[in-house]
């Protein structure tokens, strides 16, 4: 699977994730007040900073997690070179372009460990609402575990498809597909049972 | 409270690996994202609780930085995309399709999660989808608007789907389909 984080140890991976969260939180959030678009000038340029003080591979990664909201931002601008908008549409690109670089920055810098044990935390918050911080961690990993299995399984009924017919496949094989998930988590749950179950509080 | 957990953790693994596996024609050769397709479908099975927690779950885990949406992306970038409006609508849309196939039992399955899937997952979570166009865009509501008009039709083949499967695994094993037991 590709990775959406820098594997290396940079000063911006040394930040506490709750810093860098926040920070991200506050900057994001301000910039739907600045109107100017030499400011976010300033900020790409600080943003290429930021992404070259952290060595090789930094700025191809992240021109990676960019590159899909490049073609939304030129069809964004186009519409507003269209209706006569000029100044506008810069501007929305330009702010887009930077909230995502940065926040692309977070994500390229802190790893998962670290952000599950924040999730953990924000969940603890929720406890009066009966939500289980624990429960929480065990579903996520549970998602990242299977998650590879099921496409993997999904592959194998693709390819047994194609070894029986000439079409290509198509949305039938969900079935097929959704029947295995649940099958899956039926042994999933007598699994956990069988371990002793989930306390519920 | 083991089974919903593990339904829960399959259903948003599924929604991931739905973006994962090579694309599937969906009707007539056009391939259409079926991440979309995942969200109808946790609603129509699992119910409108469950449902609406697995899509949240795989959320959870876009915005940690896993790049499990369509194209590989995820991370926290995805707070300020344009699109964040339908991500914020894809669990609602869940809910609303679960309430309606669990409220409307005394129709066939098929026809119940065709409208659960149309008005959660069509209606909902475009209305949220514009909201957060407007917000993010500066449009007003009338632009946003227009900008979905060219989604709707993959959209209603995937609430036909929708329908499709949720019937053809009520047919193949009942106790599975959940918003109906």
């Amino acid at each position: 699977m590709l990775a959406l984080n820098l594997d290396m140890d940079t000063w911006a991976h040394r930040v506490k994730a709750s810093y860098k969260l926040s920070a991200l939180a506050v900057v994001s959030i301000a910039t739907f007040w600045v109107s100017d678009i030499s400011y976010f000038g300033v900020g790409l340029v600080a943003i290429c900073l930021l992404y070259s003080s952290l060595g090789k591979g930094s700025f191809s990664l992240g021109y990676k997690m960019l590159r899909p909201i490049f073609w939304m931002a030129l069809l964004i601008l186009a519409y507003h070179v269209i209706v006569g908008e000029y100044y506008k549409g810069v501007l929305i690109c330009l702010r887009i372009i930077f909230m995502l670089s940065l926040a692309n920055f977070v994500t390229m810098t802190t790893r998962l460990d670290d952000m599950m044990a924040i999730v953990e935390r924000i969940a603890g918050w929720f406890k009066f609402m009966g939500v289980n911080p624990k429960i929480v961690a065990m579903s996520c990993a549970m998602v990242i575990r299977f998650t590879p299995v099921l496409a993997l399984k999904g592959g194998y009924l693709i390819d047994s498809w194609r070894s029986r017919s000439l079409k290509r496949p198509n949305w039938r094989l969900l079935i097929p597909f959704c029947l295995m998930a649940l099958d899956d988590a039926d042994h999933l749950a007598e699994a956990i049972k069988a371990r002793g179950g989930i306390k519920s509080s | 409270m083991e089974r919903n957990i593990a339904y829960i953790a399959l259903f948003a693994a599924l929604i991931a690996a739905l973006g994962l596996v090579p694309k599937l024609d969906l009707l007539g050769g056009v391939p259409i994202t079926a991440q979309s397709l995942g969200v109808m479908l946790c609603g129509a099975i699992l119910g409108a609780r469950r449902g609406a927690l697995a899509v949240l779950l795989f959320l959870a885990l876009v915005l940690l930085g896993l790049p499990l949406l369509a194209g590989g992306r995820g991370g926290l970038g995805i707070l300020s995309s344009p699109t964040i409006g339908y991500l914020i609508g894809w669990p609602i849309g869940a809910f609303v399709t679960g309430l309606i196939v669990e409220r409307m039992l005394n129709i066939e399955l098929f026809i119940s999660s065709f409208i659960g899937a149309i008005v959660g997952g069509i209606i909902m979570v475009y209305f949220a989808g514009i909201i957060g166009l407007m917000v993010t865009l500066d449009k007003s509501f009338n632009d946003a608007l227009a900008i979905n008009f060219i989604f709707i039709p993959g959209d209603v083949i995937k609430a036909l789907l929708t329908a499709f499967i949720a019937q053809g695994l009520y047919a193949a094993r009942p106790q599975v389909v959940l918003s109906r037991s």
